[in-house]
């Protein structure tokens, strides 16, 4: 199974990895169990940070894709196919749509929501 | 046949095969590479000009043949002299700061190889980059009997240490020794590590070449660290059955087997040229 990444792309490079090891999944090219290679070694094979490919596994991880079994690697979850599917960002979107209707609702205006959506964002970081 | 006529017979073979046979070997080698695939129809070969490839390939050459001299003039003064240590000195001490001569045009080109693919890297214009998704182990490259084999070297080698420990000859080291080969083997280790793992050198090598000269690799380095403690085991028992004139000899016959194996491996590779076509889009 071969991934392939395009420094030129409009999309981060992470995304870019999550989508094609998601799309892998779906398609049946990797099945749970399977070992994935290290971050240093898929960092050093695409040319890119090891950073990179450490933020690609970690949501991948959070999205139980795959799973880390310490020193003795990463593989893929055994429920992987099923939550490959899913999209957090759909949710994330869903989640505010409702939210911004609701503060609509109330008379907030798009300013005052931006205002205080920032401030909470910025206390959560501090 | 005298001890001094065999010593100097087997370095009059050192001479020949480290600096006249693999140097003209690895010439023939480039030119035939230059002239079957010109840059004109394989330009992601070439980042640098072949002129600058033939320049340096002439110095390194020439560095050769000026450290063919050097050794024939050795010989020549050994035979006319009839001194039974090299230039009435240390014959091994001899034998081993000529070898560092003779390897150092094949370290330098090694060295020009590396920035040979750093360049080729650098005017690498494509932004596609491919990796694999499996995980490399060193089992991939290598059987585990070789593996194992080299283990099993290693393990045998500090036993030597320890039963010659028990009753040792002048000028043993003892159980340093076991830290020196222990060095020696991590560097192997590191140079199989960076090999598995590490970036691409060459941006326009296909998978299959890549693993074909790894595999080269890490076989080559586990021969060398079996080559190497079994040399200076053979120093150790030599030495504990008063037989350290046979070092000398031991030692070029070691340097020209390790080299010529080294070598060799690396002319037989058959990569795929086709990669560097300006239409390939393998990289």
């Amino acid at each position: 199974m071969e991934i392939i990444i395009n420094n030129d792309e409009k999309t981060p490079l992470f995304t870019q990895l999550i989508t094609q090891i998601k799309q892998a999944v779906i398609t049946g090219d990797v099945m749970a169990g399977d070992p994935l290679p290290s971050i240093r070694q898929l960092a050093n094979d695409l040319e890119i940070n090891n950073k990179t490919v450490a933020k690609a596994y970690r949501l991948l991880e959070r999205d139980s894709v795959i799973e880390t079994k310490g020193y003795r690697g990463t593989y893929f979850h055994p429920n992987a196919k099923e939550n490959s599917h899913t999209d957090i960002n759909e949710s994330v979107t869903t989640v505010l749509a409702k939210t911004l209707d609701s503060l609509r609702e109330i008379g907030a205006t798009d300013s005052e929501i931006r205002i205080a959506f920032g401030q909470l964002m910025n206390n959560r970081h501090n | 046949m005298s001890d001094s006529f065999l010593l100097y017979v087997v370095f009059a073979s050192q001479i020949f095969v480290i600096s006249y046979l693999l140097p003209f070997k690895l010439q023939q080698r480039a030119l035939s590479i230059l002239n079957d695939y010109p840059p004109e129809q394989y330009p992601k070969l070439y980042p640098i000009g072949v002129q600058a490839i033939n320049k340096k390939i002439t110095q390194l050459m020439l560095m050769s043949r000026g450290v063919l001299v050097l050794g024939i003039a050795l010989v020549v003064h050994g035979l006319y002299t009839q001194n039974t240590e090299m230039l009435g000195w240390d014959s091994q001490s001899v034998i081993m700061i000529y070898y560092m001569l003779q390897v150092i045009p094949l370290i330098l080109l090694a060295l020009f190889g590396e920035r040979y693919f750093k360049k080729m890297r650098r005017v690498n214009a494509s932004k596609i980059r491919k990796a694999q998704l499996t995980p490399r182990h060193i089992t991939h490259y290598a059987s585990m009997t070789f593996i194992g084999l080299t283990a099993v070297v290693y393990l045998l080698f500090i036993g030597l240490v320890a039963y010659i420990s028990e009753h040792p000859f002048d000028g043993f080291a003892g159980y340093v020794n076991v830290l020196g080969v222990t060095m020696l083997n991590l560097f192997f280790g590191a140079c199989i590590y960076m090999n598995v793992y590490g970036k691409k050198k060459d941006p326009h090598q296909s998978d299959e070449d890549r693993f074909k000269k790894t595999s080269r690799l890490v076989k080559l380095m586990l021969f060398c660290s079996m080559a190497a403690t079994v040399h200076i085991s053979i120093n150790f028992l030599l030495s504990t059955f008063d037989l350290r004139h046979l070092n000398d000899v031991v030692a070029s016959v070691y340097y020209q087997v390790l080299m010529l194996v080294m070598i060799f491996a690396s002319l037989s590779e058959d990569a795929d040229f086709e990669v560097y076509k300006e239409t390939s889009t393998q990289s």
